[in-house]
């Protein structure tokens, strides 16, 4: 467990009310941010982000999987968040294991809230089969907010995605899936629905944005609210005492700053895959 | 916020290792011979073969990242980055991890949890008496889990187990401040490891990397504990603000000698603290890797401090 003294998480509650962080940021501000996209060649879409100290791994494979006759989904997309034991002592042992699902279920939750990806275009045979998009998230060193880290990591990891063009044929109801030969001939996919989050720890009578790890052990509270590009919430996951909260407050600034932060991440992904 | 491809790349260690001696320069080791994992370690015909270094066949080559360093037929490796090894003497500073019977394991960065006894800190009254069954029990009012203190390295046992002691005012439990974690080796052994900087902030610099940086209230003698009117209260909390920026500003600066591996002493910290005012950089932005890289340019070519 990260450990914070009372002396030390006294004079970081201070610094708050008084409006600085003890490294130097305002309350609503993230620390620098840095993004590679491309990072693994055997993977349909990758990135590599980090966020302060903390620093994440993302792959997306794509697959074609077999669904329910009765099911008329198009597309799945399966998270595993796998922490890596020389990034944290916390993850050794079974504290992995609580970390990987709690950051597994809220990136499930907000991606199966917002109909994230244009569902029709990706139509492959409904009933029978459906793009299978897995996404394996390693985090690599933990620095606080990773879950924040995580998001914006796949969200990258999206937008580099190719999908490879596949013809249908159909013989007597049964069908066959061909490749295109031309590995050049892929789609992307549209990620300005993704879903990012924002993570707020509540100190004293404050919310900052971006917790530190020092602040996220300090913290009374924390909330996180999903957010595309539109500045649409698609999903908010709160945990602990969160009480005499302005929600509606938070809500104005979780669009603004996401809008603001998404258009910025967006562009750092641009300017780094068109650099490879 | 900052957005940067190159952001990922590591400090250019090696290069400011290998620079011209200025005192932004670490001391680690008179050589400048630096190995990496696995390269040859050239060497005459017979040599004994010191720590971070291994025969393969006929070759002597290094497993760690670091400098060559030779005592007569003595071949090591001396890491640039490790965990700290103590030697009696040092000032650290370090965190409670737990409370046990009769002493506290302290984590001090070093291989294996320091150990600070009861019977070596000062206890409330400054009498030199024996620790009763009553002083064990209130041993959590001293020092507690998480706590952070400093303390000096009394004594290095066999299997290098560290024992501390905190039998002088100066050492004890740390508040008003914040804490910094660099690397060991950047701290030098030094006469003094307690400094007041001119700009009015204390610092530890502990041997084991850990640092501490605070306000020390009988020095700026600011607390004053009596009823203030409205205005008053203002300006307190207005020289409150200014005081935890100063403090801000000198853990930034610490950082950023951190994170170019440049030596961490008071000059250096302040050279990085003025140099950041005098280009009027607030405090928020020190942390920008645009900032940190303009900021080590300047420092790493002037040569005087």
């Amino acid at each position: 467990m990260f450990a914070v003294s009372k002396a030390e998480k006294s004079y970081l509650l201070e610094a708050i009310a008084l409006g600085t962080r003890v490294d130097g940021r305002s309350l609503l501000e993230y620390r620098p941010i840095s993004v590679q996209v491309g990072v693994l060649p055997s993977a349909s879409g990758s990135s590599r982000l980090r966020l302060g100290e903390t620093e994440v791994l993302v792959g997306v494979k794509v697959e074609v999987g077999d669904v329910a006759e009765a099911s008329t989904e198009n597309i799945q997309i399966h998270f595993t968040v796998e922490c890596s034991g020389s990034a944290n002592a916390d993850f050794l042992g079974r504290e992995a294991e609580n970390w990987s699902s709690e950051l597994q279920s809220a990136l499930e939750s907000a991606y199966q809230a917002a109909n994230v990806f244009d569902e029709d275009r990706l139509k492959l045979v409904p009933g029978k089969f459906c793009w299978v998009f897995n996404v394996d998230i390693l985090v690599l060193d933990t620095g606080g907010n990773m879950l924040d880290a995580i998001s914006m990591a796949t969200r990258a990891a999206f937008s580099t995605t190719l999908i490879p063009r596949v013809y249908i044929q159909e013989n007597d109801g049964v069908f066959e899936l061909e490749i295109d030969d031309n590995p050049n001939a892929c789609d992307r996919l549209h990620i300005h629905r993704a879903p990012t989050f924002l993570t707020f720890a509540l100190l004293g009578n404050n919310f900052v944005l971006d917790p530190s790890l020092q602040e996220e052990t300090s913290a009374r509270g924390k909330f996180s609210v999903a957010v595309d590009t539109n500045g649409d919430i698609s999903y908010v996951y709160s945990f602990g005492l969160l009480d005499g909260v302005e929600m509606s407050k938070l809500l104005t600034i979780v669009k603004k700053t996401g809008k603001l932060l998404l258009d910025r991440l967006d562009h750092s992904i641009e300017n780094d895959s068109s650099s490879t | 916020m900052d957005w940067q491809q190159e952001g990922m790349k590591d400090p250019p260690v090696v290069q400011s290792l290998l620079q011209q001696e200025t005192s932004f320069v670490p001391s680690l080791a008179k050589s400048s011979q630096f190995v990496a994992p696995g390269d040859d370690i050239l060497s005459q015909e017979s040599v004994v073969r010191g720590h971070g270094t291994m025969v393969q066949g006929s070759r002597l080559i290094s497993t760690v990242a670091g400098l060559v360093e030779r005592v007569n037929k003595l071949v090591a490796v001396l890491p640039i980055r490790a965990r700290y090894s103590a030697e009696v003497g040092d000032v650290v500073v370090g965190r409670i991890r737990d409370v046990v019977s009769r002493k506290w394991k302290v984590d001090v960065n070093a291989r294996q949890d320091a150990v600070l006894l009861l019977s070596a800190v000062n206890l409330p009254g400054g009498v030199q008496r024996r620790r009763t069954y009553e002083d064990e029990l209130k041993m959590r009012e001293f020092f507690d889990q998480d706590d952070l203190i400093s303390a000096e390295v009394q004594e290095l046992k066999q299997d290098g187990l560290i024992m501390l002691h905190t039998r002088s005012l100066k050492y004890g439990k740390l508040e008003n401040g914040v804490f910094i974690a660099v690397t060991p080796q950047l701290v030098k052994r030094s006469k003094k490891h307690f400094h007041h900087l001119v700009c009015g902030v204390d610092i530890i610099l502990g041997n084991n990397g850990y640092i501490w940086i605070y306000i020390n209230e009988s020095t700026s003698n600011s607390q004053e504990m009596k009823e203030l009117s409205f205005p008053e209260k203002q300006e307190n909390a207005k020289s409150s603000l200014n005081q935890k920026l100063s403090v801000i500003r000198v853990r930034n600066a610490i950082h950023i000698l951190n994170s170019y591996f440049l030596s961490i002493q008071p000059e250096t910290i302040m050279y990085i603290y003025e140099e950041t005012i005098q280009r009027e950089i607030p405090v928020r932005n020190m942390l920008r890797s645009d900032v940190m890289y303009e900021i080590y340019k300047t420092v790493t070519n002037t040569k005087e401090v």
